[in-house]
């Protein structure tokens, strides 16, 4: 849960408040069926309901809310299944197996098609280091020096 | 003290625990022509594989039922014959549709399920076979030390990335990817079937405190598929003359090499000073010398209870007092006054293994209470009925059977003693369900909990392995780090139980292991 306004207050209108939650767990189906409306807004409800033991009154102070299972988030980003990471961060998906086995330098099995989303090596959250990779990685197939490129943390 | 001076001159070597890895320890230094004595605190020697009457005219072979990873190496050298001429199935059940019936080594044929699905687990088996092979070449062996690696194991490790790469780049990428994945992920890439994930879901987690979808619960499977049977791996049998033939086979070969076994002989400690092992003090009080002490107890017991801690060093002892040996599996022995009828089960398929699962979920959910200090209330399990090999187990006619029930945490929130007639009651009512009738013909039902198996066999948590077959204790963190190589912080003490690498189950490996280990070395 993290409150952004309290740092950045123009965010939202004076007085006024944003916040965010990442609530775990919540799969890509429901009891192997998809999501409905009502399912998301009911484990909205339980989410609502547990923050508000912790923080009376919290409910009333709600102007607005949205709700995004990974059904949304697939919908809306299309990340599939709504993984945030592109694919697990397990050891089989790791390293030399991200996103697979023989495919984890970048390349596809089409020449000229190259992969540098989160689901490469090293995987997800904001940090750049699979796009940074991977232009290096189409710099050397050109055979064009890398000396040049920025670091990623720049860049973004 | 003259009995001291006597004795010291009389041993070369004195085993602690009489369980099969101490008697394979003793019986290869032994023949190596050192003076071995064999220490046992119960009234017979054979460990964990102390039969017991456990009802009137009724006995149970010990913990094990069956055995599925002697190691044939270790056979061979110590000259122990144990071979059984009938073949050992496996039948999985759910209650109610045909049984699942694999024949060979882990399937060779299956009954039961259509042909592509058969041919699907053997692509599964055969790879997994295949990889366990790979980690199969350091059992045999020491761990690697951290520190000091050898040529001996780079040898093992350059093997090990031949094996690899042999077979082309895609085993060994499969592998690589695979080795520390679950054994749910793996089944549902091979399989469709419920109970042949059940199965390979059972087998990668029996005794173990992982459910099929915990990380790395696919390390269980490639340690049962490291076992091999008449060669071929991933078999299971029972000797002619039953489990109660293991312990002694193992005894004879003790003997056959001049070891001498005092039993009812409890040791109350293990004499070290300035870091060097001299002897042990008896729990009567007397003092017996030899240069190497060989530990084949729980390392806990070793260590927390034998070995002064000011001797060990206090990063040991935190070490294994951290060890996660807390056990999972509860032994039902059951007594019947006739031979049980299963569902649907061909005859001479009782003979065979039989496990009660329905489905990988059925597992996982059997799991989840275990996290929590409960027990199963939908439990799974392993069924033998060892009287059918062995005859002498029951009287005529009537019929043990012999149960690995999982999952039954040793720290149960509510205690043991209260909920153990509840526990056994959901055990029994799942043995009706499978086998209508048998209730009926039950004489009696002795059920070991990890704290009952605890207490009878001394084994701490009641964890048949010695502790966790995890990743975090495994190979070169077996038991921990420092006691890794059958050597541990006091020189002159060594451990050779399956607390030490390789680990448990019935291979003779920690125990021969050792003896090797101290035989390379300079004699004493």
């Amino acid at each position: 849960m993290v409150i952004p306004t309290t740092l950045d207050p123009t965010m939202a209108s004076p007085g006024k408040h944003f916040m965010s939650c990442f609530v775990q767990y919540c799969p890509p189906k429901v009891e192997g069926r998809d999501w409905t409306d009502a399912d998301r807004d009911a484990f909205a409800e339980t989410v609502i309901k547990q923050i508000a033991e912790y923080s009376p009154g919290f409910r009333d102070r709600i102007v607005h809310m949205e709700v995004r299972t990974p059904r949304e988030i697939e919908n809306e980003v299309g990340l599939t299944e709504g993984n945030i990471f592109q694919g697990e961060l397990t050891f089989d998906q790791l390293l030399f197996n991200r996103p697979v086995p023989g495919y984890a330098q970048y390349r596809s099995p089409i020449d000229g098609l190259y992969i540098c989303g989160s689901s490469t090596h090293p995987g997800g959250g904001v940090m750049g280091a699979p796009g940074r990779n991977a232009a290096a990685e189409i710099l050397r197939d050109l055979k064009r020096p890398n000396e040049l490129m920025s670091k990623a943390h720049d860049v973004i | 003290m003259t009995s001291f001076d006597s004795a010291s001159k009389a041993y070369d070597a004195i085993v602690i625990g009489a369980g099969h890895n101490g008697l394979a320890a003793a019986a290869k230094l032994g023949a190596s022509g050192r003076k071995v004595l064999v220490l046992e605190a119960a009234n017979e020697p054979g460990g964990a594989m102390r039969g017991r009457e456990f009802a009137p005219g009724f006995r149970s072979a010990g913990l094990a039922h069956l055995i599925n990873r002697l190691d044939p190496d270790v056979t061979r050298d110590l000259g122990i014959r144990l071979t059984s001429s009938t073949a050992m199935p496996t039948s999985v059940l759910d209650g109610d549709k045909q049984p699942v019936v694999l024949h060979g080594a882990y399937g060779d044929s299956i009954d039961g399920v259509s042909a592509d699905e058969a041919a699907a687990f053997i692509r599964m088996r055969d790879k997994l076979i295949f990889q366990a092979g790979i980690l199969k070449r350091f059992l045999r062996r020491a761990s690697p030390q951290l520190g000091a690696i050898g040529m001996a194991d780079l040898a093992t490790f350059a093997s090990a990335g031949f094996g690899l790469i042999r077979k082309g780049r895609g085993e060994g990428r499969d592998f690589l990817r695979m080795m520390l994945m679950n054994v749910a992920d793996v089944a549902d890439e091979y399989l469709e079937h419920d109970r042949l994930k059940a199965l390979v879901a059972f087998d990668a987690t029996l005794g173990i405190h992982l459910g099929p979808r915990s990380p790395t619960s696919l390390l269980g499977l490639y340690y049962r598929l490291t076992g091999e049977v008449a060669g071929r791996a991933g078999g299971q049998f029972i000797p002619e003359g039953g489990m109660s033939a293991v312990a002694p086979a193992f005894i004879k070969a003790a003997e056959k090499a001049g070891v001498i076994i005092r039993c009812g002989t409890s040791v109350g400690r293990i004499v070290a000073d300035r870091g060097r092992a001299s002897g042990v003090i008896l729990a009567d009080g007397q003092e017996i010398a030899a240069p190497v002490i060989v530990a084949a107890v729980h390392p806990q017991t070793a260590f927390l209870q034998l070995v002064d801690p000011a001797e060990s060093g206090t990063g040991f002892t935190r070490s294994l007092r951290n060890l996660r040996t807390a056990g999972n599996v509860a032994k039902l022995d059951v007594a019947l006054d006739r031979i049980p009828s299963f569902l649907n089960l061909r005859p001479s398929d009782h003979a065979g293994r039989i496990v009660l699962a329905r489905s990988m979920e059925q597992v996982e959910r059997a799991f989840n209470p275990a996290k929590y200090g409960e027990f199963s209330t939908d439990p799974v399990m392993e069924i033998v009925l060892p009287s059918l090999a062995d005859a002498s187990l029951a009287p005529s006619g009537a019929c043990t059977l012999s149960a690995l029930v999982q999952y039954a945490p040793h720290k149960l929130k509510m205690g043991w003693e209260a909920s153990k007639p509840l526990f056994l009651k959901i055990i029994l009512d799942t043995l009706e369900r499978h086998a209508p009738g048998i209730s009926k013909s039950i004489v009696a039902a002795h059920l070991s909990t990890p704290a009952d198996i605890e207490a009878d066999y001394n084994l701490p948590g009641g964890h048949w392995h010695h502790g966790e077959l995890q990743a975090d204790q495994l190979l070169i963190n077996r038991p921990t780090g420092a006691a890794s190589g059958y050597t541990t912080p006091i020189e002159g003490l060594y451990l050779a139980s399956a607390g030490a690498h390789p680990g448990g189950g019935i291979s003779g490996l920690p125990g021969w292991n050792a003896a090797r280990h101290i035989l390379s070395g300079a004699r004493p």
